[in-house]
C-alpha cells in the first residue's frame, strides 16, 4: 500500500472552500496509508481512516493579516520540521502553501510529490484587479514553482488544466480528476428557518472572485428577496475595517428583512440551510470548478449560477438558471426567473462521479509517479 | 509598518489608520451609495489595468544603470542598458522586473521588486533560475520623474516571454536611491 503524505493547510473539519471540501473527501475514501498535514488544530481524528499530524504551534491559518507574510514563512519552515518526521514514498500537495513544503522534501530527501491546484492567485488577481500584497506575489511564484516542479499536478476541470497551459505559459498537461459530491451527506433535514420570502442562500468564502461585492450591491436594489450568506472573509479575523464587512453590518441593519450573515457553519448545519433554501446563488467572476453549485445541485436547490470558466463544464440552461455575469440586474433578473423546474437535472447531474472513484484515479496517479521515478 | 507605528504614536484611531493606508485603486465601501468604490476613482482603475500596447524597440522606456548604487536615468531613450534599477519607497503592487542589456526582456541581468508596504524594502535581487521556472516577467512601459525630479514613477504590465498578452498594466511610484 503506497504511503502518502497529504499537505493541506486547511483543516478537513473546518472547509473554508472547494480545497478542504476535496481533501475531506478524497482522503476518506482512499486506499492508501495516508499521513494529513494540516496546519490547523481544529480537526477530529476520531472516525478518519488516515492519521492527522500538525506542527505543535499556537497558530491559526489563514493568518491575520498583519505580519502575513512573516506567518507564511515561518509555518512553512515548521511544515517542513513537521514532515520530515513521516517516511513516505509520495507527497500529495494542496495549492501554493503546501507545494512550498513538497519542494523542499523534493529537494532535500528526493521524495516525488504530486500537487493538486484548486485555485491559483494569478485567478484571483485576474477578477480582484487590486490585490497588491507581497504575500499574493510570494503565493504567485510559489505556484509557477510547483507547476514546474511537481513530478504530476492534478486539477479539476479542464478549464484549469488550459489555464496552467494558456495563462501560466508552461508546457505542463495537468491530469484531470473532477470533484464529486458526497450525496450521503445530504440526507438531512432542512433547518428551521421561517422566512415570508424566497430565502437565497449565498455560500462561499467572502472574497471579490466569488462575485460578494456584487452581490451585496444587488440588496438594496431588490426587496423581493431574503439573502443568507454563509461565509466568512479568508485571512481575517475579526476585521470590522474590511470592506465586505462594513457593507454587510451596514446592510444587515439597514435591511433586517433581507439580509441575514450566517458567518461560517460547518458540517451537517451547512448542508442543511442548502435544503432550506429556495434558490442557490453563485454570482461567481471566476471559479476552476464551482462545488458549491453542485452542492445547490446535490441539495435539489433550483440554482442561479454564472456559467464561469470550471462552472461552464457541468451547469447549463438545463440544469440551472445562468446568468451573464454578476451585476445587480443580472442577478435580480436571474432570481426571478428561477423555480424547481430544473432541481431534476441537476440533482442527475451530481450522481455521474463519486468520491471512491476519484480517490482510485488519484493512486493511480501516485503510482504512475512512483513507477517514472523507480524506473529512472 | 514604519507609517503605521507612526500613525499610531500620533493617536490616529483604527479607522483613521486604514483610510490612511489606502492606496489608489484599493476598494472601500460607501454607505451612503451602498456600492463598493475605487480610491482614486475611475482615472485609478484606468491607470491600473488600462491594457497597453508595447512592442520591442518602443521609446517609451529606458533604464540605465551600472551598479547597485545606480538608479533610472537616460529617460526616452531606446533600450536597456546593464544594470539593476533600485527604488526605495515604492507603494503598490509587488512584482518583478527583468533587465536586459539589449534592448529586449527576459533576460537575466536582474529584477526589482515593488513591495506593497510603504515603508518596507524594496529592491532586491534573485537568481535567475527562479524567474526561470515562474516565467514572470514585466514590461516596463513608462518612467517618468515627478515633481522636483526624487521621485520616479515606473509604470509596467505584466507579460510572458513569448506570445505576450497585456495581463494588466501597473504602476508604481518610488523615490530614487
Amino acid at each position: 500500500m503506497v504511503k502518502v503524505l497529504a499537505i493541506c493547510a486547511g483543516s478537513p473539519d473546518n472547509v473554508y472552500g472547494g480545497m478542504e471540501t476535496h481533501a475531506r473527501n478524497l482522503y476518506a475514501n482512499m486506499d492508501a496509508d495516508i499521513t494529513y498535514l494540516t496546519l490547523r488544530d481544529d480537526y477530529v481524528q476520531e472516525g478518519k481512516p488516515y492519521k492527522i499530524v500538525h506542527p505543535q504551534v499556537g497558530y491559526h491559518y489563514p493568518p491575520d493579516n498583519e505580519n502575513k507574510m512573516a506567518n507564511i514563512l515561518a509555518n512553512n519552515r515548521l511544515m517542513f520540521m513537521e514532515a520530515m518526521k513521516y517516511k513516505v514514498d509520495i507527497v500529495h500537495a494542496h495549492d501554493w502553501i503546501a507545494v512550498i513544503t513538497a519542494m523542499d522534501l523534493k529537494e532535500k530527501f528526493g521524495i516525488p510529490f504530486v500537487t493538486t491546484f484548486h485555485l491559483f492567485q494569478h485567478q484571483i488577481d485576474e477578477v480582484e484587479e487590486f490585490n497588491r500584497t507581497d504575500e499574493g506575489m510570494y503565493m504567485k511564484i510559489m505556484e509557477l514553482n510547483g507547476v514546474a516542479k511537481s513530478d504530476e499536478v492534478i486539477v479539476c476541470s479542464k478549464y484549469m488544466q488550459e489555464y496552467i497551459k494558456r495563462k501560466l505559459k508552461t508546457e505542463r498537461e495537468a491530469k484531470l480528476i473532477y470533484n464529486a459530491i458526497p450525496l450521503d451527506e445530504f440526507d438531512c433535514e432542512p433547518i428551521d428557518f421561517k422566512c415570508d420570502k424566497p430565502v437565497v442562500l449565498f455560500c462561499g468564502r467572502l472574497s471579490g472572485q466569488k462575485g460578494i461585492k456584487e452581490l451585496l450591491e444587488t440588496i438594496p436594489k431588490t426587496n423581493e428577496f431574503m439573502f443568507v450568506i454563509m461565509g466568512r472573509i479568508p485571512s481575517v479575523t475579526e476585521n470590522t475595517t474590511h470592506p465586505f464587512v462594513v457593507a454587510i453590518n451596514h446592510l444587515q441593519k439597514k435591511y433586517p428583512d433581507r439580509l441575514k450573515w450566517l458567518k461560517h457553519i460547518e458540517g451537517k448545519e451547512r448542508f442543511r440551510w442548502f435544503k432550506r433554501a429556495d434558490i442557490g446563488l453563485v454570482p461567481s467572476l471566476c471559479e476552476p470548478f464551482g462545488i458549491v453549485a453542485r452542492e445547490f445541485q446535490a441539495s435539489q436547490t433550483p440554482l442561479v449560477t454564472t456559467a464561469v470558466d470550471g462552472l461552464a463544464e457541468f451547469v447549463n440552461e438545463d440544469n440551472a438558471f445562468i446568468i451573464p455575469d454578476a451585476k445587480p440586474e443580472s442577478i435580480i433578473a436571474g432570481l426571478k426567473r428561477a423555480d424547481r423546474s430544473k432541481v431534476d437535472k441537476g440533482y442527475i447531474e451530481t450522481t455521474k462521479n463519486t468520491w471512491s472513484k476519484i480517490a482510485q484515479e488519484t493512486v493511480k496517479v501516485y503510482e504512475e509517479v512512483l513507477y517514472e521515478v523507480h524506473k529512472n | 509598518m514604519i507609517k503605521d507605528y507612526l500613525l499610531r504614536l500620533l493617536g490616529k484611531t483604527t479607522a483613521e489608520l486604514n483610510a490612511a493606508s489606502l492606496a489608489n485603486g484599493d476598494f472601500t465601501y460607501n454607505t451612503d451609495t451602498e456600492s463598493f468604490e475605487i480610491v482614486g476613482g475611475d482615472t485609478a482603475r484606468k491607470q491600473l489595468n488600462a491594457p497597453y500596447e508595447f512592442e520591442n524597440g518602443d521609446t517609451a522606456t529606458s533604464i540605465a544603470g551600472n551598479g547597485t548604487q545606480n538608479l533610472i536615468t537616460n529617460l526616452d531613450k531606446k533600450g536597456y542598458t546593464k544594470g539593476y534599477a533600485h527604488l526605495l519607497g515604492l507603494t503598490g503592487f509587488g512584482s518583478f522586473i527583468k533587465f536586459s542589456n539589449d534592448g529586449k526582456f527576459a533576460t537575466t541581468e536582474g529584477c526589482l521588486y515593488a513591495s506593497s508596504y510603504d515603508s518596507s524594502v524594496i529592491a532586491t535581487q534573485a537568481s535567475s533560475t527562479w524567474y526561470d521556472s515562474a516565467r514572470t516577467y514585466i514590461r516596463v512601459q513608462a518612467i517618468t520623474l515627478d515633481g522636483d525630479g526624487d521621485q520616479v514613477i515606473v509604470t509596467f504590465r505584466n507579460t510572458y516571454p513569448s506570445g505576450a498578452k497585456t495581463l494588466y498594466c501597473q504602476r508604481i511610484r518610488g523615490t530614487v536611491w
